[in-house]
């Protein structure tokens, strides 16, 4: 009885460790990866160019090696009245349109296909319209002033960047405004602390929705500013200028 | 027999009590069995190994004592009327055989208690399972059902879907905040040569233990030998130890003390070599204890426990150092314990104790002082408990207390000469708790219901804690049990508790405008024992979680605030099965849980990363048999876990994120990352196989044993988690494992 006892655990030690062995050579080496490319878009449709750009990139699997992009997708970009296809440019990098006139606060729409991919769908509504009341063209500027304009429809983030006349590039701020704003302000001393007296042009610019969500919401890590079955951003942005002249005082 | 009922109706009766000791070192033993020979009358011990036995008849009677591994003793008794005699027993370890014992402790407490989930450890099942340089308590738990670990090096307690943080640990009932501290939570803080034996409820556990979601591991350390002044040295790998214990007049004491000493072996060798080499790591840990019995009815006990983790570096590169960075975090804590038999039926203990968890780090910079830089972090424990048993009856047990805790968070942060941030919480916890213990039908059917009332300071909230449990002895070996009860808790951490390594845990007190987290535990048992020394049980159980505040980061908070958690909810289900044998020259068991967790944050419930669905646990061990020679009589066991992998979240693709400007347009991009869901992968399969051999030897008259462990004898590469590596294009997923060789280590143990 004690012997058998005895040797029971050696038995089960001999028949445990091959199957053991067994189960070990199956393990698992690789990660496997569930995750399908999409493409990757970046276009900002304004009203300073005449011909509009579209990017058309891919998103990788996260030990792929990086690609050109993607210079053989079917890229329109349609209204009302306007169906257009860009045309895949070496030089710029990119898709370009045929000159058309932007309509403030018209809805463009994107379609891009390309073998391999789920189609990506985009819309943006071009940001209204609107006035520079200070500073006129002509007018001083000065750090304690304060940049006014009416609302742009649609927006609720702005630019303002200042440009030497003489060349060469002056300060920049980004300014979001509130939904009830119906009069845009935009302080200079809150972004402007030093640069030379001058004449400058200044480029404001506002935003739609999309571009907003694209740089300033955080979150989610998949950007999607626009855009449809597929990452990146289709947005735009409706540009004004003024000339005048900065005075430090 | 019928003239013992008539007499018993009649109520002229008389009991005995006292309680039960080994002879050879004067510890008490639980559990032990009590019977009067050719009566239906008898008892067990209960875990303060005290008993009595109600409602005897007068007359004379032989009494027996019965426990594994003792002999039995039998004395003769007289029992008078309305008396009660007092009769403590010391019973001498035995060399019988273990098949001839025909109870065990384990299954006397079957037969006598009503608690589910419940797990009790001795020494013996520590130092027989396969270790990692040296035996640990926690390293064993978690070979048992309902327990998972995060990977292979893992120190921390997943019991039943809970996180770490919601076990209640206990050492001579100090609470132990952190007890996986030492070597970035390689070992416990439980050194195991002083520990007697530990309990884990693994749920549903009774009304006099709170202020945890999930689980209790109480561990209680030796009581110090009254018989002889003996010892341990223990030499391993890592760490040496030392325990000393012996008597003292009217009662005992042991001392125990462990290093690590990888410091002092890494300093040899920079000295011998002059490499520029040092590890600036090193732990302690102590533990000390006093008893002093000025009656056979009282006892004093002195527990004191100090257990510290220093990280001291200085730049040693340089002749002349200019900065150093220190890091020191432990627990200490003290408790005086009188326990006193106030009349035979009316048992009590009551406990003052004060604990402390301390993490400190210091930046000095040795040429300007201004940039000094001191974090602190520590919790300061004063707690007053007093509990109490009343044996109504032969079939009646009454448990009943009250603790009051007195507890200070402190965390502050020191820089350049100046307080930047300090800030201390002071909070009350007075608890009251009754219990009852009813045989409704003798041997059949017996209920456990209980309530714990609290009233937490902050917010000035108080909660009740209803605790339910009944058992159902339908055949001599055959119960079902089922449990039910709520959970409060009223610290949480506020580092997260699915990090893969964490050293330090940061408590904080619930806020006033904080809900308190509760559980809710439901558990059904079944335990059947084939005979004496085999048995089988099946748990499943469900615990529903509310109100869990839990941090969603993974980083470390140094001064973090209580408001930096998010609140939740959860839930896990899943279902234990336990099958254990003790023979004379085989033991084992085999362990298996299934278990789903899910948490919920802002609606959506995701599998935290202890989420593992099955894990098992198969250990044999057996004493080598004659016929092999130079290893004859030694003990090999073996451990063989296998695991579903758990969950992770990973990086899985990346885009081209573009910059626009609009006075040029387009500029530079960076890579965005696109991540899964955190649950959205399971790492691959764990298993492992570790050995461990043992041999008792003989070295200058002094008993000792050697051992040799093996962890991960077939070289399986568990993964223990990912990265990314974005140095690289394209990035390279890495992956980790913690145990890439098989790990050899050895030791031995000499007693004096």
């Amino acid at each position: 009885m004690k012997k058998k006892l005895t040797r029971r655990p050696t038995s089960a030690i001999a028949w445990l460790l091959p199957v053991v062995l067994l189960i070990s050579n199956q393990c698992e080496t690789y990660v496997d990866i569930d995750y399908e490319p999409q493409l990757n878009v970046f276009g900002i449709l304004s009203n300073a160019q005449q011909r509009q750009e579209i990017l058309v990139d891919r998103t990788y699997q996260i030990e792929e090696p990086t690609g050109p992009v993607i210079d053989d997708a079917l890229v329109i970009l349609s209204r009302d009245d306007l169906f257009d296809t860009l045309e895949f440019s070496i030089p710029d990098v990119r898709y370009i349109s045929s000159p058309f006139t932007l309509v403030p606060e018209g809805t463009y729409d994107i379609m891009v296909s390309s073998d391999g991919f789920d189609t990506l769908r985009g819309a943006t509504t071009i940001p209204g319209n609107f006035t520079i009341f200070f500073p006129g063209y002509g007018d001083t500027l000065t750090f304690q002033d304060t940049i006014t304009l009416s609302r742009s429809e649609g927006a609720q983030l702005y630019s303002v960047a200042f440009s030497q006349s003489a060349g060469g590039f002056g300060p920049f701020t980004w300014h979001e405004s509130q939904p009830s704003d119906t009069i845009v302000q935009i302080p200079v001393a809150d972004y402007w602390e030093e640069a030379l007296e001058g004449y400058y042009t200044i480029y404001i610019a506002s935003y739609d929705n999309n571009f907003y969500e694209y740089y300033l919401v955080e979150g989610d890590s998949i950007k999607q500013a626009g855009v449809t079955g597929g990452v990146g951003l289709f947005g735009s942005t409706w540009i004004r200028t003024t000339s005048t002249y900065v005075l430090f005082q | 027999m019928y003239f013992t009922l008539l007499v018993i109706l009649l109520n002229a009766t008389g009991s005995v009590s006292g309680f039960v000791t080994d002879a050879s070192n004067g510890e008490r033993l639980a559990y032990t069995n009590i019977y009067l020979e050719n009566t239906i009358l008898g008892t067990a011990s209960n875990d303060k190994g005290y008993y009595i036995i109600h409602k005897i008849p007068p007359g004379s009677y032989q009494i027996v004592y019965s426990y594994i591994g003792y002999e039995n003793v039998s004395r003769d008794i007289i029992v008078e009327e309305n008396r009660n005699l007092t009769l403590n027993v010391e019973l001498d370890p035995s060399a019988i055989e273990v098949e001839e014992i025909t109870v065990s402790a384990e299954r006397t407490r079957f037969e006598q208690t009503v608690e589910v989930s419940h797990i009790m450890f001795t020494p013996r099942e520590i130092s027989s399972v396969p270790r990692l340089f040296e035996g640990d308590l926690i390293k064993t738990l978690q070979l048992m059902p309902g327990v998972v670990t995060m990977h292979d090096l893992s120190n921390k307690l997943h019991v039943r879907g809970g996180s770490p943080d919601e076990n209640l640990v206990l050492l001579d009932g100090i609470t132990v905040y952190n007890p996986s501290t030492h070597l970035g939570g390689l070992f416990s803080t439980f050194n195991p040569d002083a520990v007697g034996f530990a309990e884990l409820y693994a749920g549903g556990f009774p009304a006099n233990y709170g202020d945890r979601l999930s689980s209790v591991l109480s561990v209680n350390t030796k009581e110090g030998n009254s018989k002889d002044l003996t010892g341990m040295f223990s030499f391993g790998l890592v760490t040496s130890r030392l325990l000393v214990e012996g008597p003292i007049p009217k009662g005992s004491f042991l001392v125990s003390a462990r290093r690590s000493y990888f410091d002092a072996l890494v300093w040899l060798y920079d000295k011998i070599r002059d490499d520029d080499i040092s590890l600036p790591y090193y732990f302690y840990d102590f533990i000390g204890k006093v008893n002093f019995n000025p009656s056979p009815e009282n006892r004093f006990t002195l527990a004191g426990l100090s257990s510290t983790d220093v990280l001291d570096f200085q730049e040693i590169e340089t002749e002349d150092p200019d900065e150093r960075i220190g890091l020191e975090w432990g627990n200490r804590g003290v408790s005086l314990r009188w326990r006193s038999v106030f009349t035979p039926k009316f048992y009590g203990e009551i406990v003052g104790a004060w604990s402390n968890f301390l993490t400190q780090l210091r930046y000095e910079d040795l040429d300007d002082s201004t940039e000094n830089l001191n974090l602190y972090e520590d919790i300061i424990d004063y707690t007053a408990k007093c509990d109490f048993n009343y044996f109504w009856g032969e079939n009646h047990t009454m448990e009943f207390g009250i603790e009051g805790k007195y507890s200070t968070i402190g965390y502050n942060w020191d820089f350049e000469e100046e307080i930047s941030f300090d800030q201390e919480h002071q909070i009350s916890v007075i608890a009251s708790y009754i219990k009852s213990k009813i045989f409704v039908i003798p041997s059949v059917l017996s209920i456990q219901p209980g309530i714990r009332s609290i009233y937490y300071s902050k917010g000035k909230r108080l909660c009740l804690d209803p605790r339910f449990g009944i058992k159902y002895l339908f055949r001599p070996n055959t119960a079902f049990n089922f449990a039910l009860g709520k959970y409060s808790q009223f610290l949480v951490t506020v580092n997260s508790q699915e990090s893969y390594f964490s050293i330090f845990d940061f408590w904080r007190p619930v806020d006033e405008t904080q809900a308190i987290p509760t559980a809710y535990h439901a558990i059904a048992g079944f335990e059947q024992w084939f005979d004496e020394k085999t048995k089988f049980t099946i748990e499943p159980y469900y615990k529903k979680y509310y109100n869990l505040l839990i941090p969603t980061e993974d980083d470390i908070y140094f001064s973090a605030p209580t408001e930096s958690l998010q609140l939740g909810d959860g839930y896990s289900a899943g279902i234990d099965l336990f099958f254990k044998k003790t023979l004379k020259n085989v033991f084992g068991w085999i362990s298996y849980s299934l278990s789903f967790t899910k948490r919920r944050f802002d609606g959506d419930y995701y599998s935290p990363r202890y989420d593992r669905r099955h894990n098992m646990n198969i250990v044999i061990g057996f004493t080598i048999p004659q016929y092999i020679p130079l290893l004859k009589n030694g003990t090999l066991s073996t451990r063989w876990y296998m695991a579903t992998g758990l969950p992770h979240g990973l990086d899985i693709a990346r885009y081209q994120y573009y910059y626009w400007d609009p006075r040029w347009g387009t500029g530079d991009y960076d890579w965005e990352i696109i991540s899964s869901a955190r649950d959205a992968y399971r790492l691959p399969l764990s298993h492992r196989l570790d050995l461990h051999l043992e041999k008792n030897m003989k070295i200058f008259g002094l008993k000792g044993s050697w051992y040799i462990d093996v962890i991960n004898v077939y070289n399986r590469k568990n993964i223990a988690f990912y990265t990314v590596d974005y140095d690289e294009d394209p990035p390279e997923i890495n992956k980790y494992v913690l145990l890439p060789i098989p790990i050899p280590s050895f030791g031995f143990n000499l007693t004096f």
